[in-house]
Formats: structure tokens, C-alpha cells, sequence
């Protein structure tokens, strides 16, 4: 047992540094000028990279922002959709559920360069190619295998008991989805949202084809400044891009809990 | 309000579980489905709740045809075996629940609760989370919560089947009382027997989807229908006869008895049988269960059993041998069908 328990914690320790090592480094290197082989600390400090990204470059900002309602937008509809899918998946018997269970895991079962050019395709004959509607969509589309996975197996896990109970207390389905499955579901559909969000905020070659480069995300943006080889620019753009994220997952879950407390009056 | 079910026939994947089912519960009645497991009692009462769609038949509240209205709007409230408290609410939510649903103002709302803890004797316990209470504690908020809801008809599935002996019998004194204060129609499924003597009006038993016998509780234990319920009620013992000539006849009895011609299987009650000299049922095996005293005696030649009463209570004297005399009124005897 003592062991078991001393593996695992190992690997968490492990894992804990393959994350936190590169974000320190990445830091480091946002606030530093130059850092050469083989000095253990930067030469000074500097805000070159924070420089860039607020002040110089304004596009920047603007498309940060505007990034982050896209990636928002894709994560609600694909968790909104995803737990439609698998409220259908795990509560109802149809023909040929199996298969469409299974067909809604191929985004991200075939690589995701065949599945951008199999969508760009419809999407050109359906004239949203090249703008915010078709990213959107191809967005929605990709996150979507990770939502239903993750909100399936807590809804089949969570059942349909409670909400069979709220109906014998008088309570109609909607009511009973806001006031009992939306708050015990909601860890999962905190992680279904971000799991979305990150997928789409950091998607960059479904952006770019479906887009067209008419339709810029801050991973788009960010994507030629790394291979460019300023690091300090490249750390700078990438901590505003893990802060943002945190930030907005902080915001969302924040949101979720007060809109559950408004509806039925009670901490979850 | 009076339940009245016509008809009723539940079918699911394509498969009738209930069939034929015809019950009344007046105003005010209280009413047990008994019936083994698996027999279609909860099916029964999850088709009056309106959760399962009927294949045929229908249901009146008061005259009124329900079977059409929506589970959420029929105003009859099932508590269901596994309790279902909502885990993220307190004692004190999962109540308030039933109350907001009914539009009930904050302060009315914490008065009522206040009440209904009182008469569920959980007061102080309201902050309580579900998982803080024991599983009777539960049972409790479970039923003050159907309560909130002012049900017009209240239907509870095994509701103590989870329970140790001792809060049974709390609960049934807990669920009698409230039924008794608020008049209630109650309709309460289980499998044991003695819970459905001692706390209902009325009594339905089912078997194998069909309500077999239904009627008062003295009435459905001293005159079983059919053999079936005869036998779900236990403490007696059957033998297979033939009757002629007026006298039913097996191998261990003959009875003077009023019947047609035919084979029969003749019940005795425990109470039904007494010991008296002789030699054709020997002593195998006392039977105590802390109230009473029960003796098993076995047939010589067939081998068959009976158990009886010894009123004297005087083990010492039991004989190892003896016969069986049967009192002819407490006699139940049914038709053995020739297909």
C-alpha cells in the first residue's frame, strides 16, 4: 500500500514538473531580454514582450479579445449540443445508436488535417468558408467528440431519478434540469466547457484553413511569432495566453455557480 | 380524493408487465399493494404517477380521468425505495423544494418546514446535509417532503425496506399517524405481509402482473382467494386431497367438509391444528420466534409437515408422537383444476 502510494506520487510529481517546468521557463523568458547559454538567470528584465502585445501590436489585443468570444461561443454550443448528445446517448434507446455514438468520436479519432479539408469542402458549398460562422462551426464540430465523452458518462452515471422525483414534487422537466441536473452535472460541465474552450482557443490549423486568413485567432497570430525565434515575444504572448484561459475558466465557472444559486437558492 | 383504476395494462419493451389491473382506494383509505418481487407493484404505482405511459385502461381521481395528464401536474406524489433526496440540497432544501414549486412565500415556507420537521421529530436538523442522516432519518425527510407537496394522493414504493427491524416499526407508528392527521388516500407497495396487515384499510395483492385478491386485512388472510394467496401469507400448511361423498380425504387427513366432487388442496392454519393422542405425525423441530412457539410434526408415511401451536406451553409435555386434530371452521380448501 505504502508502495502503491509512493509510485503515485511520483508520477504526480512528475507530471506536475512536466507542466510547471516549461510555463516557469516561459516566464522567465517573458520578462527577460536576452538569457544566453550557459547563465542560469536572464541578463535584466525586461517588458519588450508585454510591450508588444498591449501596446505595439494593437491588432494583437483586439484579436485576443475577440479570440476568446469565439472560443467561448464554440464551448458553449459544443457542450450545450454535447450534452444533448449525451442526454439522447445514455437515457434513450434508437436504431443505430452504437454507430452514431461511435461517429460522434471521429473528429477526433481521424486526424484533424482530413477533417478540416473533409468540412472545408461542405463548408465552401455552403458559402461560410472564410468567415467567423465557419470557424465557429469547425470548432463546435472538433470539441464536440471531448464534451459528449465527458457529459455522457456523468449523465448516464447521474440517471434520470432526481428528475422523476422533482416531477412527483410538481416540477416541470426545464425547471427540473436548472434546479437538479444542471447542479449536480456541474463539475462535468465545468470540464466539458473547458476542455472546449482550450481546444479551440489553442486550435490553429482548423482556424487557418476554414478562415481562410480572413478570420484571425490569437493562436494564429501567436503560431508564426514562436517559429519567428524571439523568445521573449513568443513567452510573453503565450503566458497572456494560459492567464486568459484561467481567467476565463475562473469567470465561467464563477458565472455557472451564481446562475444555479439564483435558480434554486442553494450553494452546489 | 379516490383513486379508481380501470382496466390498467402496462407494457414495457414491448412486453406486458401489468395486466387487467381493476383498484379503488376510497378518500382517506389506506391501501398496501402486496405481492413478491417482481410481481408489477412498483410498475403499478409508477402508471398512476403518470412516469409509465398506459397500454390500456384508465385512472380517476374523484371521477376525474387523469391518465392523460402529465406526471409533474397530477398532484400525486411517489416516494420511491431509494429515497431520492436531492444530494446537493440540506434536510431543509430538499423540503423547501416541494414548497417553492407550489409558489409558497419564504415565511410560509420556513413555518412549514419547521412543522413538518416537528412531526417527522427532526427538529434542529435542518441544515443537516443528506449524507450527514442515517438511512431512517432519510425515510423521514423523504415523507416530509412528499408532504410539502399537499399530494392529493400519496404513494410510497417498500418504504422501509431498508431499514432494521427497530425503525420499522418507528416508521410504520411515524407513516400511520401522519396518515391518520392529514386523511390521506395512501397507497404503500411491499412485499411483507405483516407490514400490509397492520397499517392498511385495504389490502391488494398481485401476482404475475394481476391483482389477485383485494379487500380488508382480516378478510384476505382468513379467506384466501386461490392457493397463491393462500400461500403468500404463510403460516400454514397444505395438503392435496380428494373430496367425495362430503369428506375431503389425503393420505394425513379426513374432514367432513360441503364441497363439490374433486381433488383439493385443503390449508391449514397454524392456529388450525392441535395435538392430540396418537401416533401418525412424529416430532421434528420446535419453532421459536420470541413471541410465539411453533412445532413441527411430520407424517409418518408421507412425509408431508404441518406446524401447530402449543397453547399450553408446556414444552415438557410435548409428545414425540401424536396426532392432528383440525378445527373445521378456520379449513380453507381450493379446487385443484383438472387441465
Amino acid at each position: 500500500m505504502t508502495n502503491k502510494n509512493s509510485i503515485l506520487r511520483l508520477i504526480m510529481v512528475f507530471a506536475a514538473a512536466c507542466i510547471l517546468i516549461p510555463v516557469a521557463l516561459m516566464t522567465v523568458w517573458a520578462f527577460t531580454s536576452r538569457w544566453q547559454w550557459p547563465d542560469l538567470i536572464g541578463e535584466s528584465l525586461s517588458l519588450r514582450g508585454f510591450r508588444e502585445v498591449f501596446i505595439n501590436n494593437v491588432q494583437g489585443f483586439r484579436i485576443l479579445v475577440s479570440s476568446i468570444f469565439i472560443s467561448m461561443a464554440a464551448a458553449f454550443f459544443a457542450t450545450v449540443i454535447g450534452y444533448m448528445s449525451a442526454q439522447a446517448f445514455s437515457m434513450y434507446d434508437f436504431p443505430l445508436k452504437k454507430w452514431l455514438r461511435f461517429g460522434s468520436m471521429l473528429p477526433i479519432i481521424i486526424p484533424s488535417s482530413i477533417f478540416a479539408m473533409g468540412i472545408h469542402v461542405y463548408f465552401i458549398k455552403w458559402g461560410i468558408n472564410d468567415s467567423i460562422t465557419g470557424v465557429l462551426a469547425g470548432h463546435v464540430l472538433y470539441c464536440m467528440p471531448y464534451t459528449v465523452n465527458i457529459l455522457g458518462d456523468s449523465r448516464e452515471a447521474l440517471g434520470n431519478k432526481y428528475e422523476q422525483q422533482a416531477a412527483m414534487l410538481g416540477c416541470s422537466s426545464l425547471k427540473a434540469f436548472f434546479s437538479i441536473t444542471l447542479p449536480l452535472m456541474l463539475p462535468s460541465v465545468i470540464s466539458a466547457f473547458s476542455m472546449a474552450y482550450i481546444i479551440s482557443f489553442s486550435q490553429y490549423f482548423i482556424t487557418m484553413l476554414l478562415g481562410g486568413g480572413v478570420v484571425k485567432t490569437y493562436a494564429v497570430l501567436v503560431f508564426p511569432l514562436i517559429s519567428a525565434g524571439d523568445r521573449t515575444i513568443a513567452g510573453a504572448y503565450t503566458l497572456v495566453f494560459l492567464l486568459s484561459s484561467i481567467f476565463i475558466f475562473m469567470l465561467f465557472e464563477g458565472a455557472i455557480k451564481f446562475i444555479v444559486k439564483k435558480i434554486v437558492g442553494t450553494e452546489t | 380524493m379516490k383513486l379508481k383504476v380501470e382496466n390498467m395494462k402496462v407494457a414495457l419493451s414491448k412486453k406486458d408487465i401489468i395486466s387487467d389491473i381493476n383498484l379503488s382506494a376510497e378518500e382517506g383509505e389506506f391501501l398496501s399493494v402486496l405481492g413478491a418481487s417482481g410481481c408489477g407493484k412498483s410498475t403499478l404505482l409508477k402508471a398512476i404517477a403518470g412516469m409509465l405511459p398506459l397500454k390500456e385502461g384508465s385512472i380517476f381521481v374523484d371521477g376525474k380521468r387523469i391518465d392523460h395528464i402529465p406526471a409533474h401536474k397530477r398532484n400525486i406524489v411517489l416516494v420511491f425505495q431509494d429515497i431520492r433526496l436531492f444530494p446537493h440540497m440540506t434536510v431543509a432544501e430538499n423540503i423547501a423544494y416541494a414548497l417553492k414549486i407550489k409558489k409558497i412565500p419564504p415565511e410560509g415556507r420556513d413555518a412549514k418546514i419547521k412543522s413538518l420537521l416537528e412531526q417527522i421529530k427532526m427538529e434542529g436538523l435542518e441544515n443537516r446535509n443528506i449524507n450527514q442522516l442515517s438511512g431512517g432519518q432519510q425515510q423521514r425527510v423523504a415523507l416530509a417532503r412528499a408532504l410539502a407537496a399537499e399530494p392529493k394522493i400519496l404513494m410510497l414504493d417498500e418504504p422501509f425496506s431498508s431499514l432494521d427491524e427497530n425503525l420499522r416499526f418507528d416508521m410504520r407508528l411515524l407513516l400511520f399517524d401522519i396518515h391518520k392527521r392529514y386523511h390521506m388516500t395512501t397507497i404503500m407497495v411491499t412485499h411483507n405481509k405483516d407490514e400490509a396487515l397492520s397499517m392498511s384499510d385495504k389490502i391488494a395483492l398481485m401476482d404475475e402482473g394481476r391483482v389477485i385478491q383485494s379487500g380488508s386485512p382480516e378478510d384476505i388472510y382468513e379467506n384466501p382467494i386461490n392457493y397463491k394467496a393462500a400461500k403468500y401469507f404463510g403460516d400454514a400448511s397444505f395438503f392435496e386431497g380428494t373430496v367425495s361423498k362430503g369428506k375431503f380425504n389425503s393420505p394425513e387427513f379426513s374432514v367432513d367438509c360441503s364441497l363439490k366432487e374433486g381433488k383439493y388442496i385443503l390449508m391449514v392454519r397454524n392456529d388450525a391444528a392441535e395435538l392430540t393422542e396418537g401416533d401418525d405425525f412424529e416430532f421434528i423441530q420446535r419453532v421459536y420466534t420470541g413471541n410465539e412457539e411453533e412445532y413441527v410434526y411430520q407424517h409418518g408415511e408421507t412425509g408431508s409437515k404441518i406446524r401447530c401451536r402449543n397453547n399450553s406451553k408446556k414444552t415438557d409435555s410435548l409428545p414425540v408422537k401424536a396426532s392432528i386434530c383440525l378445527k373445521r371452521e378456520k379449513l380453507r380448501y381450493y379446487k385443484i383444476s383438472s387441465s
